[in-house]
């Protein structure tokens, strides 16, 4: 018996993809499915804030679950760091609507793709692409510039939408047959789901649309103002700040010191998860929110702080409320007359 | 930039009858570059000696503070320098981390011993399958 054709899946666990994986499955390749961790996936971030769905239920990671649904193996990529950092701040390829490097960062990825199609002895790469489905990433020209940018022309297949397309290597190598590939195009979703219930896939995630922080308007905007008031940012920013940027309302008092306020529970307990060394405030008697305040307050800077805290605490309507702020050992009392209003809306990101 | 480091409490040993029992470097400061040296850190590494069987060998890392998938990811690279039969035991705090590892270990094929969760702490115990099997 010939050896079996090993390939490298890209695996968010969207319809699409998992389409894609269950598709090669049945070609008879040996699948590895990867899924890149970035760091601005809003599914983990909504995980890590205990939020949950309509159901009451805590956000699965869907990539997991597909790759365990069509039985699979499944490698997670952490490509969150100074590399990403680099291409997320200055896009060769430019960004999207919002600070969406979509083709830069597709790039980084085929890249980590390639790398490790030498490390597992794969003979190509696949993905859930659909020709035309997203206006800045999967076009036709888009496609061949990012196969050709990571240097993998030719060898990756967009089995979905293959039958649209150049056939890859591959197909004329005889590696898949490439009339039991697929001629789907653009933004609908119908045939995907008629596939998915074809091939006997049990259920699927809703849309991925927006699943990434870097399309979100809000999100760019707070990760402007970051940027912006950052010196030589591409060096000095972490994965942590970039968390930080979806957690919470976003407050700046001055060039270097900027705050967060807690929206519930979950966001309260990443800010104080992720204080790291900056100061973190609550009402001391009154039910209310956390802050984190990042940067090197002055006591008015401080006060001010507390101030808005007691502003979006029960304590609100009170004259006087007393915030404790703490940073480590150190720990403060703070009386303040609460702070809402345009004077507070003045201060968000 | 702006953020140091968060406090962790030493993580309390689990009662053990091993008696080979290192201890490595605790937690770090928490950057980028840190998160990737702090998973690839073996906190107890047990029972690793010359001759002694695989399930003897026990690797137990410390995730807590690490969000999901990074405790998934520790485990998957504490799993790819262990040897078949050997266990890795993951400790983590991120509340996706308990369903995370079934789905993990039901698509990979490695054998999930054991699931406690004590707390905000999921302690994971996971055995390592053969090299090279088919798909699961």
């Amino acid at each position: 018996m010939s050896e079996k054709i090993r390939a490298i899946g890209m695996l968010s666990g969207g319809l699409d993809s998992t389409l894609a994986l269950e598709i090669m499955k049945r070609q008879g390749i040996e699948v590895i499915a990867v899924n890149f961790y970035t760091g601005f996936c809003i599914t983990e971030t909504h995980r890590r804030s205990g939020w949950k769905n309509k159901r009451g239920e805590v956000p699965r990671n869907e990539a997991l679950v597909a790759a365990a649904d069509v039985g699979v193996e499944v490698e997670l990529i952490d490509i969150a760091g100074a590399d990403y950092n680099r291409m997320l701040l200055d896009p060769r390829y430019g960004y999207g609507k919002n600070v969406n490097p979509c083709i830069d960062c597709r790039i980084f990825m085929f890249e980590r793709c390639k790398a490790l199609m030498a490390e597992r002895d794969a003979r190509f790469v696949f993905t859930g692409e659909v020709l035309g489905q997203r206006p800045k990433s999967q076009r036709f020209h888009t496609l061949r510039l990012i196969e050709r940018a990571s240097g993998l022309e030719g060898l990756i297949v967009r089995p979905l939408s293959a039958r649209m397309l150049p056939p890859t290597i591959p197909e004329q190598e005889g590696w898949l047959d490439r009339a039991a590939l697929y001629d789907i195009t653009g933004r609908s979703r119908t045939r995907q789901m008629a596939l998915a219930r074809e091939l006997g896939l049990a259920s699927w995630p809703s849309p991925a649309g927006g699943c990434c922080f870097l399309t979100d308007e809000n999100y760019a905007r707070k990760f402007r103002d970051l940027v912006s008031h950052t010196e030589d940012a591409a060096s000095t920013l972490t994965h942590e700040d970039f968390l930080l940027l979806a957690i919470g309302r976003r407050f700046r008092l001055d060039e270097q010191v900027v705050f967060m306020v807690g929206r519930d529970e979950g966001e309260n307990a990443a800010l104080q998860r992720l204080a790291r060394g900056g100061w973190l405030l609550d009402a001391e008697e009154v039910p209310g929110p956390t802050a984190l305040v990042l940067g090197e307050p002055d006591d008015a800077a401080l006060e001010r702080v507390a101030a808005v805290v007691a502003g979006y605490g029960k304590g609100r309507d009170q004259p006087r409320v007393t915030v404790v702020a703490q940073r480590g050992e150190l720990r403060r009392s703070l009386e303040v007359a609460p702070e809402r209003g345009a004077s507070v809306d003045a201060l968000r990101v | 930039m702006l953020l140091c480091a968060r406090p962790t409490p030493p993580l309390p040993l689990a009662a053990t009858r091993h008696k080979s029992l290192r201890t490595i470097a605790p937690p770090g400061d928490g950057s980028s570059t840190d998160r990737s040296a702090r998973r690839s850190q073996v906190v107890h590494r047990v029972g690793a000696r010359r001759g002694a069987k695989p399930e003897a060998t026990l690797e137990r890392i410390d995730c807590r503070g690490l969000y999901c998938p990074e405790p998934l990811i520790a485990l998957q690279e504490a799993v790819a320098r262990s040897a078949p039969g050997e266990r890795v035991e993951v400790r983590a705090d991120d509340p996706g981390f308990a369903d995370d590892v079934q789905l993990w270990t039901r698509a990979t094929g490695h054998t999930l011993e054991a699931l406690d969760q004590e707390g905000g702490l999921s302690i994971a115990r996971v055995r390592v399958a053969a090299r090279d099997q088919e798909e699961p």
